[in-house]
């Protein structure tokens, strides 16, 4: 479909990429977490003490749905690589990420028997800005 | 008490939250190389150790590197041609090892000050440089005086292995080679020396010697690619410290009930290698492990890489963090609020947001399979605790080691020996006897001793030795008056007074039929003004008969306006003289005091004098004048010499406050000997009641405690403050309780030589009973103390007073948790203001723990305290 920008995935150590079959239907950007602390002090009308730790680690989530055999085995074959990936969504934005978890669920469907919904989790080790 | 203002403070002041730019913060650094050094100035009897090297700032964050490609070597110096290869000096040096290949090569070094080469420190130097190839096998050859490594494109490709200190081939005469292969381009050839003494076991050990490294590359056509020389980047004894990161805690753990505090650092064992670059080489053209696994799993594990094996079967490699996690690696932990990467340490630190929390040596270095690794650290004590007090820690020519305040020798001499003969009515002149009765000394110290200078020297007939007062804040305060008395019975119409030091206004009082005569001029002038003691059996306001001035270090007969029969005769000064001892350093003084006659008064005895040859013994100085002047030997051999270029006497890394006091016996010889040294302070301490501890800085301090009055010392300067920290329940305590406990309790306390029950003669015995008995409720539950050194009974009578404080102390404790703040010390006085227990007073610090958590951002500390009362009711009287 002319004007689709695919996401892709790029292996550094490979020099393989690989562009997705079909875009992610939702997520793709992550989510920003600080770690935070309470203590209270022992005055009833005392303060809270808040303790800011390390930031938690991001990660980003997508779900998309997956249409044939080829599509299917190759998200698993990407999710094996125990690198990290350069990972470029159709915004242009670029995040160097570790594939944690790839969660394909069967769907019913006549025509495409290797139809499946799945979830990915990628722990974001750095941006590349 | 760290100190009193700063960023540190203004954030801990308010409370929480602690978060953004001021949030929790703990960084560590280590040196690897650390060791202990010895200095030889000052006595040669007195050869001191330092422990730490710090004229040079830390290297910049992860100096892993320097031997890197991408390491910025632009602020080194350049290399120094020690001497060229063909050269044919005698010295380790000399025409190079056998096989050497290239004669145009130099050995190189960098500078050090003024040294020559072949008397420089022990110590790390490293040297750098680049060069062109084209696409080549090539040997690369290199030797050291001591060891080396040799890195090319930052990967180890040649090392001398450990010295062989004692064997027959050492590193320098060995030529060490290895072949590789070049790719065509630019490479980095990067060398870290090592000069280590190798000679003799002990002495020499840590001694200056020579140092020096060379090295070559040389194509498979035989073209020399590159060689040592003064065209090198260089530069040496950085202190290698290097900060530690993936930091996941740090618990410590300070109290004066333990010999060291303790200290847990655990870190996460893996190394991410960014894809930008900005840490470190990429992934996308890094050359090193095996780059299908997420980052470098067990990088910081002591010895990763090291095996062939875990080269072959997980690609691992050496690094320089191979063997840099080691036992007695030292340890600095930087800890406050805000002040996080990539602000560098010592800017953080400059900034007020860190603080050097603590100077460890690792004890233990525990590596797991969960990704962990922990170091278990000490403070420095653990030099005292590990160390045995025996050569050549000890020097040889004190061992074995005994410490004795007098020293007691035999001598022959010519001496005019008197002898009284009754006089004729009418008297004859001559002097008269005065023997010591009593000073104004002994209202602040038993012994009537200040800084070894007894009241009694005055009238010993011995010039070189003199009596000493306390001291006094100024000259002339109204209390700065002393004096010191003897007892007569003679007629005098004189005295003579031979000053030490000078420019006194001297009173003379004579006592006839126990009054003092008036002559007329009122009392001396005294008043206490609130710190003066001289009331009592030891009041200065008596009647005088004479008033002179004394000049400096000079004689003076004063007349007496009468004959007396004088039974006592006092000398009071004023105008005090400034002396070099103490933080009150104006005191009177005297060599010698002489009463005489003149002629004309009845009653009085002839004295006759001959010269005789008589053999006698003689007491001399000792190797001590106060028990602090022992605890600063032990602790100059320890490691704690503050080093010092130019110095002629050994200064100290901490603080050793003086006693004021010593033990007229010597030390039993097991005091010491083969004794752990913290053993031997232990024994001096108790003998005084001082507390002993190494600060934060890694100082030791050997220092009275902290409770005799509101306020604090600042570390830096040990100036007193009225500051004392506020831990409010508002603001910074989240949990507190006290303890009312008799555990500790005595219903008497037996000080003395020898059990007092075991029958044994001359033993000198004193009970004390504490104000704690009252609590045992007629229990009997004594505390015996063998004194180490023999001691008046005045003397344990103060030192059972000092002992029931310490347990008084100990009856009620304090349990307090708050918001870590790293400003406060072991030995500090806080203020507690908490509802439940109506508590709002002030505390003695006695034990101090802290708790930080990198990743929950939690940074909290426990206190141990002690009740002090407040300004109404103080707990030291």
């Amino acid at each position: 479909m002319p004007g689709v920008v695919r996401w892709t995935l790029y292996d550094p150590i490979e020099l393989d990429t690989y562009t997705f079959h079909l875009n992610p239907s939702e997520g793709g950007s992550p989510a920003f977490k600080k770690r935070t602390n309470y203590q209270n002090t022992s005055a009833p009308d005392g303060l809270v003490i808040i303790f800011e730790g390390q930031d938690e680690v991001q990660a980003i989530t997508w779900d998309g749905t997956i249409l044939e055999q080829a599509h299917y085995e190759a998200l698993q074959e990407w999710w094996a690589k125990r690198t990290q990936l350069l990972l470029t969504d159709d915004l242009g934005r670029q995040f160097w990420v570790y594939l944690q978890t790839f969660e394909p669920k069967r769907v019913r469907a006549a025509h495409s028997p290797w139809k499946h919904t799945y979830t990915i989790t990628a722990v974001i080790l750095d941006w590349d800005v | 008490m760290r100190s009193e203002t700063g960023v540190l403070w203004d954030v801990w002041n308010r409370g929480g939250p602690f978060i953004g730019e001021v949030r929790a913060i703990g960084r560590v650094t280590i040196e690897a190389d650390y060791r202990l050094e010895r200095d030889y100035i000052g006595d040669p009897n007195r050869q001191p150790v330092r422990w730490f090297q710090r004229s040079i700032p830390p290297l910049p964050l992860y100096d892993h590197n320097v031997v890197s490609v991408g390491y910025d070597d632009s602020w080194w110096g350049t290399a120094v041609n020690v001497q060229i290869v063909t050269a044919t000096d005698s010295g380790p040096r000399a025409g190079g090892a056998p096989g050497w290949p290239d004669p145009l090569a130099y050995w190189v070094w960098p500078v050090v000050g003024d040294t020559i080469f072949d008397d420089v420190p022990t110590g790390t130097a490293y040297f750098r440089t680049t060069f062109n190839s084209a696409a080549t096998v090539a040997t690369v050859y290199a030797t050291g005086d001591n060891v080396f490594d040799l890195y090319i494109d930052g990967a180890l490709v040649l090392s001398s292995g450990p010295d062989q200190l004692y064997g027959n081939k050492p590193a320098w005469a060995t030529t060490f080679e290895v072949d590789i292969s070049l790719t065509a381009g630019e490479h980095t050839i990067a060398i870290r020396g090592r000069n280590i003494a190798q000679f003799e076991p002990f002495e020499a050990e840590l001694a200056d010697n020579p140092a020096a490294l060379i090295a070559c590359v040389i194509a498979a056509g035989g073209g020399v690619l590159v060689r040592t020389d003064s065209s090198w980047q260089s530069v040496g004894y950085l202190q290698s410290e290097t900060e530690l990161p993936n930091i996941r805690s740090i618990n410590m753990d300070r109290s004066l009930d333990t010999d060291a505090a303790t200290c847990d650092i655990t870190m996460s064992n893996q190394w991410m290698r960014s894809n930008t670059g900005s840490l470190g080489p990429s992934i996308l053209n890094d050359a090193g492990p095996d780059p299908r696994v997420l980052g470098e799993p067990g990088f910081f594990s002591p010895g990763h890489g090291a095996s062939a094996e875990s080269r072959s079967r997980w690609k691992q490699s050496l690094s320089t963090w191979s063997d840099a996690l080691v036992p007695n690696a030292l340890v600095r932990t930087y800890q406050g609020y805000g002040g996080a990467y990539p602000m560098g340490i010592d800017e953080a630190v400059a900034a007020g947001y860190l603080v050097l929390t603590g100077v460890w040596l690792v004890d233990e270095v525990r590596v797991g399979s969960n990704g962990e690794i922990s170091l278990r650290c000490r403070d420095m004590a653990k030099l005292l605790i590990e160390q045995l007090l025996y050569p050549p820690l000890v020097p040889t020519s004190v061992y074995p080691l005994r410490y004795c305040r007098w020293e007691h020798r035999n001598e022959t001499r010519e001496q005019v020996v008197e002898s009284v003969v009754a006089a004729p009515p009418g008297g004859l002149p001559g002097d008269r006897a005065l023997v010591y009765d009593t000073s104004a000394n002994l209202a602040w110290y038993s012994s009537g001793a200040a800084h070894g200078h007894h009241p009694g020297d005055a009238f010993d007939g011995k010039a070189e030795s003199f009596y000493l007062s306390v001291g006094n804040s100024g000259p002339s305060e109204p209390y700065a008056v002393e004096w010191v008395q003897a007892t007569c019975g003679e007629v005098i119409d004189a005295v003579w007074v031979s000053p030490w030091a000078g420019n006194y206004t001297c009173y003379v009082s004579v006592m006839v039929d126990g009054d003092w005569v008036d002559g007329g001029f009122g009392d001396i002038p005294y008043s206490e003004a609130g710190v003066g003691r001289y009331n009592g059996a030891y009041e200065a306001r008596i009647k005088y008969v004479a008033k002179a001035g004394v000049p400096w270090e000079a004689p003076v007969s004063i007349q007496l306006p009468s004959a007396y029969r004088a039974e006592k005769v006092r000398f009071t000064f004023t105008n005090l003289a400034h002396s070099q001892w103490g933080p009150y350093p104006y005191r009177a003084g005297a060599r010698e005091l002489r009463a005489s006659l003149s002629g004309g008064e009845g009653g009085a005895n002839q004295i006759k004098r001959e010269v005789q040859t008589v053999t006698e013994t003689v007491k001399y100085d000792g190797n001590y004048k106060d028990f602090a002047d022992i605890v600063r030997d032990l602790l100059l051999w320890s490691g704690w010499h503050l080093y010092s270029d130019g110095a002629t006497e050994p200064a100290l890394f901490g603080n050793i406050e003086s006693t004021g006091s010593y033990a007229e016996d010597c030390f039993p010889d097991d005091t010491f000997d083969k004794r752990p040294v913290i053993d031997a302070i232990t024994a001096v301490k108790e003998l005084v009641g001082y507390i002993f501890w190494v600060d934060e800085d890694g100082g030791a301090r050997f220092e009275s405690p902290n409770w005799w009055s509101p306020g604090n010392f600042l570390q830096d300067t040990g100036q007193h403050t009225l500051t004392v920290p506020e831990i409010d329940e508002r603001l910074q305590l989240t949990d507190y309780s006290v303890s009312l406990a008799d555990a500790a309790a005595r219903s008497h306390i037996v000080i003395g030589s020898n059990d007092p029950y075991a029958g044994i003669p001359g033993a000198l015995i004193t009970r004390f009973t504490p104000s704690t008995a009252a609590s045992l409720k007629g229990m009997v539950k004594p505390a015996f103390w063998p004194s180490p050194v023999q001691m008046t009974q005045p003397e344990q009578q103060t030192m059972g007073e000092l002992i029931a404080m310490h347990i008084w102390f100990r009856q009620r404790l304090g349990s307090v948790s708050a918001v870590a703040n790293p400003m406060i010390q072991i030995n500090d006085q806080v203020r507690l203001f908490e509802r439940i227990t109506g508590d709002t007073y002030f505390h003695y610090v006695r034990g101090l723990s802290t708790s930080y958590d990198a990743e929950a951002g939690t940074y909290t500390m426990s206190l141990t305290t002690h009740w002090l009362g407040d300004g109404e009711s103080w707990a030291v009287q």
